[in-house]
C-alpha cells in the first residue's frame, strides 16, 4: 500500500530549499543574540530602580491595631502612600498623615490564629481540646509601626498589621518620600548613599 | 455646780485644740492641689530589648486610659506645645525595666505557659522636674488576647495610680 497523503508527494527535497531554510535560521539566531545582549545591557538599569522608587500606588489592605484618632482599634482599611501623605481609608472615614512628619517607621512580624472572629472564639471552647488544637494553625503577619508628630508637636504612635511582605514595601515608599527610620534597611541605606552622590553631581 | 464648772473648763481646753486641728487640715488640703493636666512622655527603655510596637502600644494605651479616667482635664502628648501653657501640668515619665515576651500560641494551647509581662517604672513630676510619686507597675497577659494586651493592663493600672498624684504647692500659693 502506498501513502495516500498528496502533500508529501508534492514537496520534493532539493538543495535550494535547504539553503533557503538556513538563511532564516541565521536571522533568527542573530535576533535571539541581539535580544539577549539588549537584555544584558539593560539589566543594570533594572537593578538601579530600587523598590523605594516604585510608582505603584496600590492600596494595601491593613488592620489598625491602635493609635489613629477617630478610628476604633482592630478596624480594617487600606493604606496608600500618595502625594507625600500616608492615607488610611476605611469605608467612610479617612485620615492623612504627612510623610515628612513621620519620625520613625519600623516593621516587624507577628502571627494570628487562622480561625478567628466570633467563630474563633466559639471554637476555643470546643470539646476534647479541639479549640487548643486549632490554635496551632496560625498565619504570619507583618506589623508596621509609625511614630509622627501632629501640628502642636505632640507625638503619636500607630500600629498596623498587614500581609507578609507588604510592610517592607510601604516602609520603603515612606522613606523614599521623606519619612525617617531608626532601623535602616538595605534599600534605605542605598537611598541615603545615592543622595550625597546626587549632591556632588549638582555641585560645580 | 462643781461638775458644771469642770465641764466648762474642759470645753475651754478642748475647743481650741479641735479648731486648731481643723484649721491645720484645711491648710494641708489647700497646700495639696490637684493637677489639671498631665503630659505623657514617650516610653523609654534602657537595658532591655523592647520591640517598637510595645513601646508605642504602652504610650498610646496610657494616653487613652488617662483620657477615659477623667481625673485630668487635659492629657498632653510628648512634645505638645500646649502643655507649657498650664503651670499645674504634671509630667509622667515611664521607663520599662523588665520585659518578657510570651507567646499567644503557647497561651492558647497550654493555658499555663506563654505569659507576657512587663514592669514599668513610672515617675510623676511637676513642671519643675520635682518628683511627686514614683512606682513600679506591672502589666501582663496570661490567658486571652495578644501580647500587646499586656500594655493595656499596665495602662489601666497606671491611670489608677495617676489619681493619687497631687501637687504640693508652696504655702504662699496655698494661702492664695
Amino acid at each position: 500500500m502506498k501513502s495516500s497523503n498528496p502533500t508529501v508527494l508534492l514537496r520534493p527535497r532539493t538543495t535550494q530549499d535547504k539553503s533557503s531554510t538556513e538563511i532564516p535560521a541565521m536571522i533568527r539566531n542573530s535576533l535571539w543574540l541581539t535580544i539577549t545582549f539588549a537584555m544584558l545591557a539593560l539589566s543594570p538599569l533594572c537593578r538601579a530602580q530600587s523598590p523605594g522608587v516604585q510608582t505603584t500606588r496600590e492600596p494595601t489592605k491593613t488592620t489598625l491595631v491602635t493609635g489613629l484618632p477617630g478610628f476604633k482599634d482592630d478596624s480594617t482599611g487600606s493604606l496608600v502612600v500618595e502625594k507625600g501623605n500616608l492615607q488610611f481609608v476605611q469605608s467612610k472615614n479617612a485620615i492623612e498623615i504627612p510623610v515628612p512628619s513621620i519620625i520613625d517607621v519600623v516593621t516587624g512580624s507577628d502571627t494570628q490564629r487562622v480561625i478567628r472572629g466570633k467563630v474563633g472564639t466559639v471554637s476555643m471552647f470546643g470539646p476534647y481540646g479541639s479549640g487548643r488544637f486549632l490554635s496551632l494553625f496560625r498565619s504570619n503577619l507583618d506589623t508596621l509601626t509609625i511614630q509622627y508628630r501632629d501640628g502642636d508637636g505632640g507625638l503619636h504612635g500607630v500600629i498596623f498589621t498587614m500581609g507578609v511582605g507588604k510592610a517592607e514595601l510601604l516602609k520603603q515608599q515612606l522613606i523614599a518620600q521623606g519619612a525617617r527610620t531608626t532601623i535602616t534597611t538595605e534599600s534605605s541605606v542605598r537611598h541615603k548613599m545615592s543622595k550625597p552622590s546626587e549632591a556632588t553631581e549638582q555641585n560645580p | 455646780m462643781r461638775n458644771l464648772f469642770r465641764a466648762a473648763i474642759l470645753a475651754c481646753l478642748v475647743s481650741p485644740m479641735c479648731l486648731g486641728g481643723s484649721v491645720s487640715r484645711d491648710q494641708k488640703k489647700a497646700s495639696q492641689a490637684r493637677p489639671t493636666g498631665i503630659e505623657v512622655e514617650m516610653v523609654q527603655f534602657d537595658e532591655i530589648k523592647l520591640p517598637t510596637e510595645f513601646q508605642v502600644a504602652i504610650y498610646e494605651n496610657l494616653i487613652r486610659q488617662l483620657q477615659e479616667n477623667g481625673r485630668f482635664e487635659n492629657v498632653y502628648r510628648d512634645g505638645d506645645r500646649n502643655a507649657t501653657e498650664h503651670p499645674d501640668t504634671i509630667v509622667l515619665h515611664c521607663t520599662v525595666t523588665g520585659f518578657k515576651q510570651g507567646s499567644e500560641r503557647a497561651r492558647q494551647v497550654t493555658t499555663v505557659a506563654g505569659a507576657t509581662s512587663m514592669i514599668v517604672h513610672c515617675r510623676f513630676t511637676d513642671a519643675n522636674g520635682r518628683a511627686l510619686l514614683e512606682r513600679d507597675i506591672q502589666g501582663k497577659v496570661r490567658f486571652f488576647g495578644g501580647n500587646l494586651k499586656a500594655t493595656y493592663d499596665f495602662a489601666k493600672k497606671a491611670a489608677g495610680v495617676a489619681r493619687e498624684v497631687s501637687i504640693e504647692q508652696s504655702p504662699r500659693t496655698a494661702s492664695l
